[in-house]
């Protein structure tokens, strides 16, 4: 019985390259077909039911990670990738073998072996290491679509230095500018992460890394002068106690 | 910093001696003035006069100066401080030359025109004083700017440069030209060719202050190519204007190295790559007498802000290459140069830098 196998890849001249050097050096396989992101990757595989597939790990869309989650069992997966970025000890345990691109004929042959005469594997496993990778506590916003004049444009949200309330709408301050959202600062701050930001006063919202001096006064207020704003802030009562230990 | 303070207290202890030597001077000065002028009759009680003055308005200058400055602003605080020093001097003296502490000098012109000289005296070294302060934190505050800003500097030059080759972007390209160099020799060789300028401009151009917009072009060309090639089809791009290498003011225009590239990245890696379909990128240049406006455009995913969480697709930190070049534009020229980012149309961004012209 001959065996199947399917190449994936995001790059053609990849794709083209492996499926070349297969056809030299296990000219008894059969490439059932190739696949250039994760999604027709896995249509692909419930189509033809190959026996091998060699997925690339970054791709658009679905990684190779998330294709050997969803492949069934009896399919051996090789992992090819550029650059040994991921967890390859952790992978090596649920695909039969791990290839670093470019791959030569040597290190392929060994691969070529391993799949002569490995049974099948159990997949289980990567499940969880993939929810362990991708594991996000919580996503923070990154930009804000902010107006300025009669623009909008999108800033970055590592480059704020405070939010102020302004009625329904948020004043932007960023080192080099001004800007305004559509938004209230209530709203904003459940999107912003608490360890960058913190609330000061009712209407003040400021980047932690940005404050460079708070001083007390008599009321125990505190005035809070910035790294990359000359903006001096104040920070109500309430809010003092954050600055206590500074 | 500790260096910083070392200066500041050794110019401090330094300008207090010779400020010291000045009012000694100046009242002796006085002294004599009054004595040639005839006003006063006497030069020894005249000089222990004006001595007496002169040193307790210096004296409470220098211990409460700093506690009456925080309490008044700089052009009423030398009043009281004037005023209570010539009291004291009053005393002193009185209690020097008549042996009654209480003898004000009442009849005598002397002491009038003394008490006015010192008044201008304490104004003169008080508002001296409010100038050195000011100019001394103003020095401390300049210092641990540069120091941060040439810190900044570096840090942003160096992601940047890690950023430009990155090892997957390496060992993709090198893996692409193993797979054409059989099939495709003559793509296999321009990719190698590519891939050279990238990791010759990569070693050069941090030694180097400032490029000129043809250099720039050439290597992000290069790069363009080889992310061509590496995504096949799905990726097209466009330089405007087309005849940019022969457009010689525009390729003659300088501009410091790294701040194209990183955008181009940017719009390929967190707008075209992640898009199954691919996208178009278009690097446009234009410049006039005073500025250089450079657009880099791409019709990829773009930014979803309307679900304020950001998509899965930009989580790998979009926005730091960009916000390293925003950085790179603030040190280099402070607010004349500006970075500003939209959405493009229908998909995508367009992110315009507008850099001043070095002359």
């Amino acid at each position: 019985m001959t065996t199947s196998a399917i190449v994936v890849d995001d790059e053609p001249h990849l794709v083209d390259y492996l499926v070349g050097k297969l056809k030299v050096l296990w000219p008894e396989l059969d490439i059932v077909g190739t696949a250039m992101n994760g999604r027709s990757a896995l249509s692909l595989a419930h189509e033809v039911k190959p026996d091998v597939a060699f997925l690339d790990i970054h791709m658009p869309g679905l990684s190779g990670l998330h294709v050997a989650e969803a492949l069934s069992a009896d399919i051996k997966v090789v992992f090819v990738t550029a650059f040994d970025d991921y967890a390859v000890d952790a992978f090596q345990r649920a695909a039969i073998d791990y290839l670093l691109k470019p791959v030569s004929d040597a290190r392929l042959m060994q691969t070529i072996e391993r799949l002569r005469s490995a049974p099948g594997l159990d997949r289980s496993g990567l499940a969880n290491l993939i929810g362990d990778m991708s594991h996000q506590p919580k996503a923070y916003l990154q930009w804000i679509r902010a107006g300025l004049n009669d623009t909008t444009q999108l800033v970055p949200v590592q480059d704020v230095v405070y939010f102020k309330a302004d009625l329904k709408y948020t004043e932007v301050y960023t080192s080099d500018g001004q800007y305004i959202v559509r938004r209230s600062i209530k709203e904003l701050e459940s999107n912003l992460d608490p360890n960058q930001f913190w609330r000061i006063h009712r209407g003040v919202i400021v980047r932690v890394e940005q404050i460079a001096m708070a001083k007390r006064d008599f009321r125990s207020r505190y005035t809070i002068t910035l790294r990359d704003h000359p903006d001096v802030l104040r920070a109500s009562q309430s809010y003092g106690h954050l600055f206590k230990n500074m | 910093m500790e260096n910083l303070l070392q200066v500041k207290f050794k110019y401090g202890v330094k300008n207090r001696a010779l400020s010291f030597v000045y009012t000694s001077s100046f009242c002796i000065a006085i002294a004599a003035l009054l004595f040639v002028l005839g006003v006063s009759s006497s030069m020894g009680p005249t000089t222990v006069l004006s001595l007496c003055i002169g040193w307790s308005i210096h004296l409470t200058f220098v211990i409460f100066g700093e506690a009456v400055d925080r309490l008044l602003p700089p052009y009423l605080a030398p009043i009281p401080q004037t005023a209570v020093g010539l009291l004291f001097g009053l005393v002193a003296a009185g209690s020097i030359i008549h042996g009654q502490a209480f003898y004000f000098f009442a009849d005598n012109y002397a002491t009038l025109i003394i008490g006015v000289f010192f008044g201008i005296l304490g104004f003169v070294i008080s508002a001296s004083r409010t100038r050195l302060l000011a100019a001394q934190a103003e020095l401390a505050q300049a210092e641990t700017r540069r120091q941060a800003q040439e810190k900044l500097l570096l840090e942003t030059e160096l992601k940047l440069l890690q950023a430009q080759i990155e090892p997957h972007f390496l060992f993709n390209t090198l893996s692409n030209i193993v797979g054409l160099i059989r099939k495709e020799p003559d793509a296999a060789e321009q990719t190698l060719l590519n891939l050279t300028t990238l990791l010759r401009s990569s070693l050069k151009r941090t030694r180097a202050q400032s490029v000129t917009l043809g250099e720039e072009f050439t290597i992000v060309k290069a790069y363009l190519e080889i992310q061509a090639i590496r995504m096949q089809g799905r990726l097209h791009y466009e330089f405007s204007p087309q005849q940019w290498a022969k457009d010689k003011v525009l390729s003659q225009c300088p501009l410091p190295p790294l701040l194209i590239q990183p955008l181009v990245e940017n719009a390929i890696k967190h707008g075209i790559d992640p898009c199954e379909a691919g996208g178009n990128v278009v690097v446009t240049a234009q410049c006039n007498n005073d500025e250089l406006h450079i657009t880099v455009a791409d019709t990829g995913l773009g930014i979803n802000t309307h679900n304020t969480v950001a998509p899965a697709a930009n989580k790998s930190g979009n926005g730091t290459g960009l916000s390293n070049v925003r950085n790179r534009l603030k040190t280099l020229y402070g607010g004349k140069a500006s970075m500003s980012i939209s959405d493009n149309s229908p998909t995508g961004l367009i992110v315009t830098l507008t850099i001043p012209r070095a002359q």
